[in-house]
């Protein structure tokens, strides 16, 4: 059966989201068996942060100060932390805050970034100049050190983290809605629409956006996976989400601190991290190999 | 060639400024007045401002930043907040700590990821490449300093092979004993960076038409693997490498919390707890400093091995 092609814009039509559940990126997605268990792991993540209520066997802050730092048994499953709180409620629950960092700051930095590449790379000139040389040196930054930047500014929290951990992935961002920008703008049929009169808005949101928005569909979900773990790594340092609140991040450092009274602290908070991680990079692996079959996989 | 190596060294005097001033301005905006933050905010206003004066405060900002550029330039970061000691003095003493960690790190990764990434790209789709693969997405996936942690659980902890806290001293091979366990932690998370990128990497100039070449005139399959392929493939390896060293400084940060280790990253996140400015502020610059210019260095090798690249 032939696939439906994209329609409207004759660019790249093997990276734009075009031609619904029988589009032949999302029947190639469905084949990638790892990509398609990132979904499930994801899904199911999500699902235990919405009714964490539910699924906690214990309230995440309840402390039993008899049962402190104690390995995992029949009534904690998971075991205890330094204030006999129950490691398994608290993971659920920490699933929260990294899935709200993780998406918040990616959408952040995706919505911000696209605008001011987007702008850049169609407006060029002396602005573009300015905007590329400081991503350039952003982008030569890794993100936990521009997260702890901005950390230090705005002082822990986690709020402060979600705007940290976007300030930290824009210049992604920026460079990667600028690069396509720039080329688009010299193809006929955008040089046709301004022949035509189309408005600048009008141009950059009708026919240029849907032409980037693959790669950067893309590169958020490998990139979400990045935000939870600077996250984690901000809170773990005792700069991100702060105590009471659970996060995997700071449960972790709880968890060094009492190593060698109770390591499984430590253990499964960082497994919590990885298994998440791990699931979106599989479906940022899955989703760029099934838009566009031709680039390479790094 | 000599001029275009020039031209890139002058680039890093620009890019420092850039990061010099984006330090200063970030920093002026998280302490407010130095001078509140050294006194308290109980000081009497005559006290401030003697210390405004001493320090140079109360003079234009755009003086200011000009002086801390000056400074800067002289290696002189001012004096830590909490010890009273010279900023620079400090951040040079854990330098080497640091440095020390990072090229073990970098070695070990290098010497587990380059052999396997050029056996899965070789023999793709085998049973070797499919676990490498999988392994490598793993070693993506996990924060370097939980693998650190699982390390210390289990060859430090339990085992009792290696130390739970990591003082390097002594000579080579005591130093390198308390170095091993971190330096692992980071160096397999980089093998896995360098596993994947020299594989795909290889793939991509498999398939290039000078391979099919070299094939059709009769070289052997080794050959053109080890001699044509092999070595095409790891220019872009190359680059990725060199811009994985900022990663992995900035990953020490957390690793040399992970192992109780003493080095600029744990420098830098005390000072940050507790509000040390200067010392922030010259441990960002360190910091900075040296991924810009690795970052240069790299830029300047990969014209050196990639002769197609042209100097203009």
């Amino acid at each position: 059966m032939a696939a439906r092609q994209a329609t409207g814009t004759p660019a790249a039509d093997h990276a734009t989201f075009a031609g619904g559940w029988n589009a032949p990126w999302f029947r190639r997605f469905r084949r990638d068996k790892m990509a398609v268990a990132g979904v499930i792991v994801v899904l199911l993540l999500t699902l235990m942060a919405v009714f964490a209520p539910y699924l906690a066997p214990y309230d995440p802050a309840e402390q039993h100060i008899i049962y402190r730092l104690r390995g995992p048994s029949e009534q904690f499953r998971m075991g205890t932390d330094e204030f006999g709180r129950d490691v398994l409620s608290r993971i659920i629950y920490g699933s929260r805050a990294s899935l709200i960092v993780g998406l918040a700051s990616v959408f952040l930095a995706g919505v911000v970034g696209t605008v001011i590449g987007g702008l850049s790379g169609y407006i060029g000139g002396r602005f573009d100049l300015m905007v590329s040389s400081v991503v350039n040196v952003l982008m030569s930054f890794p993100s936990l050190l521009l997260g702890l930047m901005v950390v230090v500014v705005l002082g822990p929290g986690t709020t402060n983290v979600i705007i940290a951990v976007a300030l930290s992935l824009l210049p992604n961002f920026i460079r990667l809605a600028r690069g396509p920008v720039l080329a688009l703008r010299e193809r006929e049929f955008i040089v046709a629409c301004r022949a035509m009169g189309a408005s600048t808005t009008r141009i950059l949101f009708k026919h240029v956006l849907p032409n980037i928005l693959g790669p950067i569909s893309v590169m958020s979900t490998l990139w979400i996976a990045t935000a939870i773990r600077t996250e984690a790594s901000l809170s773990f340092l005792g700069l991100g989400v702060q105590p009471p609140w659970p996060s995997w991040g700071n449960m972790i450092k709880s968890g060094v601190d009492n190593i060698l009274s109770n390591p499984w602290l430590a253990v499964y908070s960082g497994l919590a991290i990885t298994v998440t991680v791990l699931a979106f990079n599989v479906i940022g692996d899955g989703l760029r190999d099934a838009l566009d079959p031709k680039q390479k996989t790094l | 060639m000599t001029a275009y190596i020039a031209r890139r060294l002058l680039s890093i005097i620009p890019t420092l400024l850039i990061v010099g001033s984006l330090v200063f301005f970030v920093m002026r905006m998280a302490s407010g007045d130095p001078a509140v933050a050294i006194l308290g905010a109980s000081a009497t206003q005559e006290a401030l401002e003697r210390l405004r004066a001493e320090m140079g405060l109360d003079r234009p900002l755009l003086v200011q930043y000009g002086e801390f550029l000056l400074n800067a330039v002289r290696g002189d970061f001012g004096r830590s907040l909490i010890t009273g000691r010279s900023v620079a003095e400090q951040v040079f003493r854990a330098f080497p700590d640091t440095l020390e960690l990072v090229f073990w790190g970098m070695l070990i990764g290098t010497v587990i990821g380059l052999p396997t990434g050029i056996i899965a790209g070789v023999r793709h789709n085998s049973i070797f490449d499919y676990i490498s693969r999988i392994v490598a997405l793993l070693g993506l996936s996990m924060p370097a300093f939980y693998l650190g942690i699982l390390l210390l659980l289990a060859f430090a902890i339990h085992l009792q092979w290696f130390p739970v806290i990591s003082a390097p001293r002594g000579g080579f091979f005591e130093r390198m004993y308390y170095t091993f366990l971190p330096a692992l932690s980071l160096g397999l998370i980089q093998a896995s960076f360098i596993m994947r990128m020299v594989r795909s990497s290889l793939l991509e100039v498999l398939q290039e038409d000078y391979i099919r070449t070299a094939h059709a005139k009769g070289v052997h399959p080794r050959r053109v693997s080890y001699h044509h392929a092999l070595r095409n493939a790891l220019i872009p390896v190359i680059t990725v490498m060199g811009l994985y060293i900022g990663t992995l400084l900035a990953g020490t940060v957390l690793t040399e919390t992970v192992f109780n280790r003493p080095g600029l990253g744990r420098l830098l996140v005390g000072a940050i707890q507790q509000r040390d400015y200067p010392l922030i502020q010259g441990g960002l610059m360190i910091y900075a400093a040296v991924i810009v210019v690795v970052n240069t260095l790299v830029d300047i090798l990969y014209g050196v091995v990639d002769p197609t690249i042209r100097y203009d």
